[in-house]
């Protein structure tokens, strides 16, 4: 009975580990930054395209960093916010595009700040 | 016989409740004296009996009355007057609106200056033709391009978002910008300030300059 149990956990092992993986491979294409920008304050909304090659089933886009950054001091603050959103791969052309959108503010909205926002590439094969 | 036990019982009633109520009634612990200070059974005992011949731990006692009185009053007086925070009324937060119209406002200024650029002819006429082409293969037909046209350091694309909800058209604008043929930032600028406006401008930057379009404003200044 042992034996038995012993043969049929082997089988199971076996059959696991040789299951073909279904999982679709990931690549990370790159790191690329919005470069620093200047907004007179409040928020600025960015539209970016990259090409990433044609090949890839979808792609997405995510935030690795972001540096805001009043050009003068002594503010308070009420708000500060980076986001990536409306991600879009194109098949036919190999570019992503996606919107970059960075808050970073007191009461006044008035503040002139420099901003840049980091993000990686994604592709899936 | 009957009655007298009932009588009986009566009595052991009462005297039981007397019990109690002498029991209940009695000190548990400290008691607090009219003038706030707190006394124990047994300290009030020991204070009995060493109080009359010790004339320092009088004048101590006294000196504890006063501090104590002093910090009392000094308590009623913090709470009685308000808080920094109470005295200074908060700022209001701005609102989606007052940032909606802060960030249009600065990026139509953004637009007016790069609607005044000189046109560089040599670049134009091949990027007009190039991006043209290229917007023919456009995922969202919703997004109908009305125009194109190209400067120096930017190509601008006039829109008809009629058909899509306010709150997809920034999306329709990526869609479209995929199309792009070159790495580019862009900014979209509505005609007006209202969610009901159905056309704008989509600023796009020259190909190999990703940040000219908002970065141009430091020199701008």
């Amino acid at each position: 009975m042992r034996k038995l149990a012993a043969a049929a956990c082997s089988l199971a092992f076996a059959a696991a580990t040789a299951a073909p993986i279904t999982a679709k491979a990931d690549t990370v294409v790159g790191t690329f930054s919005t470069g620093t920008l200047l907004d007179d304050g409040g928020c600025a909304t960015a539209s970016l395209n990259r090409g990433i090659g044609t090949g890839f089933v979808s792609a997405n886009v995510q935030m690795s960093g972001y540096d805001l950054q009043y050009t003068d001091s002594d503010h308070h603050m009420t708000r500060a916010r980076a986001q990536i959103s409306n991600v879009f791969y194109n098949q036919a052309t190999g570019n992503v595009s996606f919107t970059v959108n960075t808050c970073f503010h007191d009461v006044n909205l008035d503040d002139d700040y420099r901003w840049s926002v980091q993000f990686t590439i994604v592709g899936n094969r | 016989m009957a009655k007298r036990t009932i009588n009986q019982g009566k009595l052991w009633l009462l005297g039981v409740a007397s019990c109690a109520a002498v029991w209940i009634a009695a000190p548990w612990g400290p008691t607090r004296d009219a003038d706030h200070t707190v006394t124990s059974p047994e300290r009030a005992a020991e204070t009995t009996l060493t109080a009359a011949p010790d004339t320092t731990g009088v004048s101590e006692r006294e000196a504890m009355r006063a501090r104590m009185d002093e910090l009392e009053r000094k308590l009623a007086a913090a709470a009685a007057a308000p808080t920094t925070a109470e005295a200074k009324a908060p700022a209001p937060m701005p609102t989606r609106d007052d940032v909606e119209r802060s960030e249009f406002l600065q990026q139509a200024s953004v637009a007016s200056r790069l609607d005044d650029e000189p046109v560089d002819e040599a670049w134009r006429g091949a990027t007009e033709s190039k991006l043209r082409e290229a917007l023919k293969s456009n995922p969202e037909p919703d997004a109908v391009v009305l125009g194109v046209r190209c400067r120096s350091s930017h190509c601008s694309m006039q829109l008809n978002l009629q058909a899509i909800a306010p709150e997809e058209r920034q999306l329709a604008v990526s869609k479209l910008m995929s199309t792009v043929p070159w790495n580019s930032q862009a900014f979209y600028q509505p005609d007006a300030l209202d969610s009901n406006t159905q056309t704008g401008t989509l600023y796009l930057s020259r190909e190999g300059r990703d940040t000219a379009l908002q970065s141009g404003q430091l020199a701008a200044k």
